[in-house]
C-alpha cells in the first residue's frame, strides 16, 4: 500500500518541490542541494552544459531540469533563498 | 511573515516528531503563503527573483505568474501525499497533522479554491481501497478493507465515505454470520440455529459477532448526523443490528435501536410497522 509519488513515470507531483521536500525529506534535501551546487556550477560556467550530478540511484535527476524549467527554478531559487537556507533575505 | 521560513521550519518540527509544532508552523505557512497570493508587493518580489532566472528576464513576470498559479496546487498535494503517505506508513499522527493542515487551507480565501474536502476524502478511499466493491469480497478481503477504513477514520473521523463503508462492511459481515446460523427456512429466527451448534462453536461465533455488532454501533453513533445520505444503508444496519438483538434475546436494546432508525425517517410507514412487530415480540416473551 505504500505510495511512492516519484517511483512511477508521468507523476504529476515528481516536479512538485513541496512534496519533494515534506513527503520524502531526505530525496528532497538531496534534490534541492543539488540545485543549489548545479546552479552555482551553472553561474560559474556561464551556462555552459551544466555539471554531470552525482545522485543516488534511483533518486529524482531533477535537479539539472529544474534549472531549465523557470518556473520550478523559481520555486527552487525562493525556497532557498526565502527559507534561510541560503544568505540572501528578499529585500 | 516570511512563509518559506515558516515551512522550513515545520519541516524541521515534523521530522524531529514534534506535530503540534509543525502544525502551528505549516498554518503560519499557509497564511503567508495566501498573503504572497493576494498581496501585490509580494508578488512584486517574486517578479524581482524571476528576473535573475538567465534568459527570462523579460518574461519574469510570466514566470512569476505561472509559479503564483501553480502554488495552491502543489500545497494541496504536499499535505495530501503527506497524509497518504503517513497513513500506509500507520504513522497516524504525522497523518493527522497533514490533516489539520489541509482543513485549514480549505479555509484560506486564496487557497480555498484549490481544496474540496469531500473530494480528498473519496481520492483517500480509492487509494487505499476502501470501495464498496472490496466490502463486497470474501470474508478475508473485506476484514482487511475494513481495517483501512478504520485506520483512515483514525486519521480523519469525519471522513464519510470511509465511515459509509465501515458500516456497509460491518453490516455484511453481521448479515452472513446471522445467515450461516440459520437455516434457510428459519432465517428469521437465529436463536433456534444458535441453540444447535456445539458450545465451543457458538461461543466463537458470539464473540465474533458481539465485537462485530460492537463496531457496528460504534460506527453508527460517529456517523450520525454525517451520513445521512446514505439513510437506507443505515436502515438497513439497524434492522441487521435489531435482528441480532432479537436472536440473543435482548429485545429492549432492539426496541432502542429501531427508535433511533425512525429518526432517521419518522415518516417511514413501513419503518413504524417494523418497530410495532419488535413491541409485540416483546410482549409475547
Amino acid at each position: 500500500m505504500s505510495h511512492n509519488p516519484f517511483k512511477s513515470n508521468g507523476n504529476p507531483y515528481r516536479s512538485n518541490p513541496f512534496v519533494l521536500l515534506g513527503v520524502t525529506p531526505d530525496i528532497g534535501q538531496a534534490v534541492i542541494e543539488e540545485f543549489a551546487d548545479a546552479r552555482e556550477a551553472e553561474l560559474v560556467a556561464g551556462l555552459q552544459p551544466l555539471p554531470d550530478l552525482e545522485l543516488r540511484p534511483g533518486d529524482c535527476k531533477q535537479a539539472a531540469q529544474h534549472l531549465q524549467d523557470p518556473v520550478l527554478r523559481l520555486a527552487f531559487d525562493l525556497m532557498l533563498r526565502w527559507s534561510g537556507l541560503e544568505d540572501e533575505e528578499p529585500s | 511573515m516570511n512563509p518559506f521560513a515558516a515551512q522550513r521550519r515545520a519541516f524541521e518540527h515534523m521530522l524531529a516528531g514534534d506535530f503540534p509544532a509543525a502544525t502551528g508552523q505549516f498554518a503560519k505557512a499557509l497564511t503567508g503563503f495566501d498573503n504572497l497570493l493576494r498581496d501585490p508587493q509580494a508578488r512584486r518580489l517574486v517578479v524581482e527573483r524571476a528576473t535573475l532566472i538567465p534568459g527570462y528576464e523579460a518574461g519574469a513576470e510570466e514566470v512569476a505568474g505561472q509559479f503564483l498559479q501553480a502554488l495552491p496546487g502543489w500545497l494541496r498535494e504536499l499535505h495530501f501525499e503527506g497524509f497518504c503517505s503517513a497513513l500506509a506508513k500507520h504513522a497516524l499522527e504525522l497523518a493527522r497533522m497533514h490533516w489539520r493542515v489541509l482543513a485549514k487551507t480549505a479555509e484560506l480565501s486564496t487557497l480555498k479554491k484549490e481544496i474540496k474536502l469531500d473530494l480528498l476524502q473519496d481520492q483517500i478511499c480509492l487509494r487505499f481501497q476502501v470501495t464498496q466493491e472490496a466490502i463486497a469480497e470474501s470474508l478475508s478481503e473485506r476484514a482487511e478493507a475494513l481495517q483501512r477504513a478504520e485506520r483512515i477514520l483514525a486519521a480523519d473521523r469525519d471522513n464519510k465515505t470511509a465511515r459509509r463503508m465501515a458500516i456497509s462492511g460491518y453490516t455484511t459481515e453481521i448479515q452472513t454470520a446471522l445467515e450461516r446460523l440459520s437455516p434457510a427456512h428459519k432465517k428469521t429466527d437465529p436463536t433456534s440455529a444458535l441453540d444447535r451448534l456445539v458450545a465451543g462453536k457458538r461461543q466463537r461465533l458470539e464473540v465474533r459477532l458481539r465485537k462485530t455488532v460492537r463496531r457496528l454501533r460504534q460506527h453508527l453513533r460517529l456517523g450520525r448526523g454525517k451520513t445521512e445520505s446514505d439513510v437506507e444503508g443505515m436502515l438497513f444496519s439497524y434492522r441487521q443490528l435489531c435482528h441480532y438483538y432479537i436472536g440473543i434475546g435482548e429485545l429492549e436494546t432492539a426496541i432502542r435501536l429501531t427508535r433511533r432508525a425512525r429518526r432517521l425517517r419518522p415518516a417511514d410507514e413501513e419503518l413504524r410497522r417494523w418497530a410495532r412487530r419488535v413491541r409485540q415480540l416483546r410482549k409475547r416473551r
